[in-house]
């Protein structure tokens, strides 16, 4: 059986029928959906201190610090090979003013074509892999980027790996963010209080919801409880297409758009963790400043703040290869596409000269 | 959240040492402008290094070459041998007849004078 096209629309070999003529590739509207993607800790469980991005493109919006921890596990259906778990770090009972959300902010520019606040919005689809350690009802939703406009969905979700999906219509009111600025969230929630909980499931409103009457208080459940996600989409339509797979290069540039690091990909940035993939100069003049230069590996949304890292060092952020330099670098240019920093290698050399100078540096340009 | 303000429009984040370029598309920087209108201050600028602006300007000017240092000094000295075999041995002579020596000759001045600052 192969695919074909017709009237209603691109009809799959599984019967499935895609109503978006024109998308049949880049569809899906999130990035690092099938969660390969951990710059920032690469597999190791991160407990979150307040909202904080954790896998790449998938921050945890937390109103109190330390109550959930996220990892990247290899404990997956079949046909992927990462997951995102969120886990209870601390037994936690939400306020009413208390949100506690896992959520994916898209770029307006890539949700403009959804024609969000206009009389000709799309319907959206999000489907995901999913299971919890505590099965029952939970909630998925939509905000737009100034979070007072949402919708929210639920799910019945098992202790089994399941694909689920809710249709949402397109919201034809509220003001709708485009450029590079956060157009579209997908939030699951995690624990949200009185004042989060939408009074009307499964209609667009007023205001900024992400739970529904009757879910699971995930936060609230015994240290240790877990839900697992992957192979995350969202797509224009009324129909959940087969998960897209799209080349792991490609997702790596995309993700990129948003987090660099100068260290290697399998490697969490942190200091003294060694000189492999840093940014580095050799220089045998004393007292000078000099510059080391990093043509960032795409271009970010916006320009990204640094971070920095001596490679030697566990408590400064740039050393020479005596781990002796004790200055912090400084800013002298940074774009989005090319970062230009200012180390000081005036106070400490090596004997004799000349010395090599290194430096990790982190970008960040996440919504 | 504590901040620092330097002596461009970069902000640093004391508690990790972030440096936040001035974007209001930036996330960080906009937290930053939040915390201000809420009544808070930065801390303020380290007096200017003067030494940094020096260095930008030798990197403007040995830019202007497009070579570096060693490739501008290598030419300078391989022009100067071959302008010795013919009996000519003043650098003004030599880069009256030959406007990439005055240019390198132009910049290598600069350059040296600047790095007696640093």
């Amino acid at each position: 059986m192969s695919m074909k096209v017709t009237g209603s629309g691109i009809v799959y070999p599984s019967g499935e029928i895609q109503l978006t003529p024109g998308y049949t590739g880049f569809r899906n509207l999130l990035i690092n959906g099938d969660m390969p993607f951990d710059q920032r800790h690469c597999g190791a469980a991160y407990t979150v201190p307040t909202t904080d991005y954790t896998l790449d493109r998938w921050m945890v919006g937390s109103s109190v610090a330390s109550k959930l921890s996220v990892q990247r596990v290899n404990d997956v259906p079949n046909g992927f090979d990462s997951a995102l778990r969120v886990s209870v770090a601390a037994k936690y009972a939400p306020a009413a003013a208390e949100a506690f959300t896992l959520q994916q902010r898209i770029e307006g520019v890539n949700v403009t074509g959804l024609a969000f606040g206009t009389s000709g919005a799309m319907h959206v689809t999000t489907s995901h892999w999913i299971r919890s350690s505590v099965p029952g009802k939970y909630a998925v939703g939509l905000t737009n980027g100034a979070a007072n406009r949402s919708i929210v969905g639920t799910m019945d979700v098992t202790t089994n790996w399941t694909r689920l999906a809710i249709t949402f219509p397109g919201d034809t009111a509220g003001v709708w963010w485009g450029g590079n600025l956060t157009g579209l969230s997908l939030r699951f929630d995690l624990g949200s209080g009185a004042n989060f909980t939408a009074p009307t499931p499964g209609v667009w409103q007023d205001g900024n919801y992400a739970s529904a009457p009757g879910c699971i208080q995930f936060v609230n459940q015994a240290i240790g409880a877990s839900l697992d996600i992957t192979g995350a989409q969202l797509e224009p339509g009324i129909i959940a297409t087969p998960f897209e797979r799209t080349p792991i290069d490609l997702s790596e540039r995309r993700c990129q758009r948003y987090y660099a690091k100068t260290f290697p990909q399998g490697t969490a940035p942190g200091r003294g963790l060694g000189v492999l993939g840093a940014l580095g100069i050799c220089t045998d003049s004393t007292p000078s400043y000099r510059l080391v230069e990093w043509t960032l590996p795409a271009t970010m949304r916006s320009t990204p703040s640094l971070g920095t890292y001596s490679p030697f060092d566990n408590s400064i952020n740039f050393c020479n290869s005596l781990a002796n330099a004790t200055s912090t670098p400084g800013g002298i240019s940074v774009t989005d596409r090319h970062v230009l920093l200012a180390i000081n290698n005036g106070q400490t050399m090596s004997t004799p000269a000349p010395d090599a100078f290194y430096i990790h540096v982190t970008a960040d340009a996440e919504l | 959240m504590s901040y620092k303000l330097t002596s461009n429009s970069i902000v640093v984040r004391i508690e990790d040492n972030v440096i936040i370029p001035a974007d209001p598309a930036n996330r960080d920087y906009a937290e930053y402008l939040a915390w201000v209108v809420a009544g808070n201050k930065p801390l303020p600028a380290d007096a200017p290094d003067p030494k940094i602006t020096i260095q930008a300007q030798i990197d403007q000017l040995e830019a202007s070459t497009l070579m570096n240092r060693g490739s501008r000094e290598g030419w300078i000295e391989l022009i100067r041998e071959k302008a010795a075999t013919l009996g000519i041995t003043d650098d003004a002579t030599i880069a009256a007849q030959n406007p990439f020596f005055a240019k390198l000759i132009e910049v290598d001045n600069q350059v040296t004078s600047l790095r007696k600052k640093l």
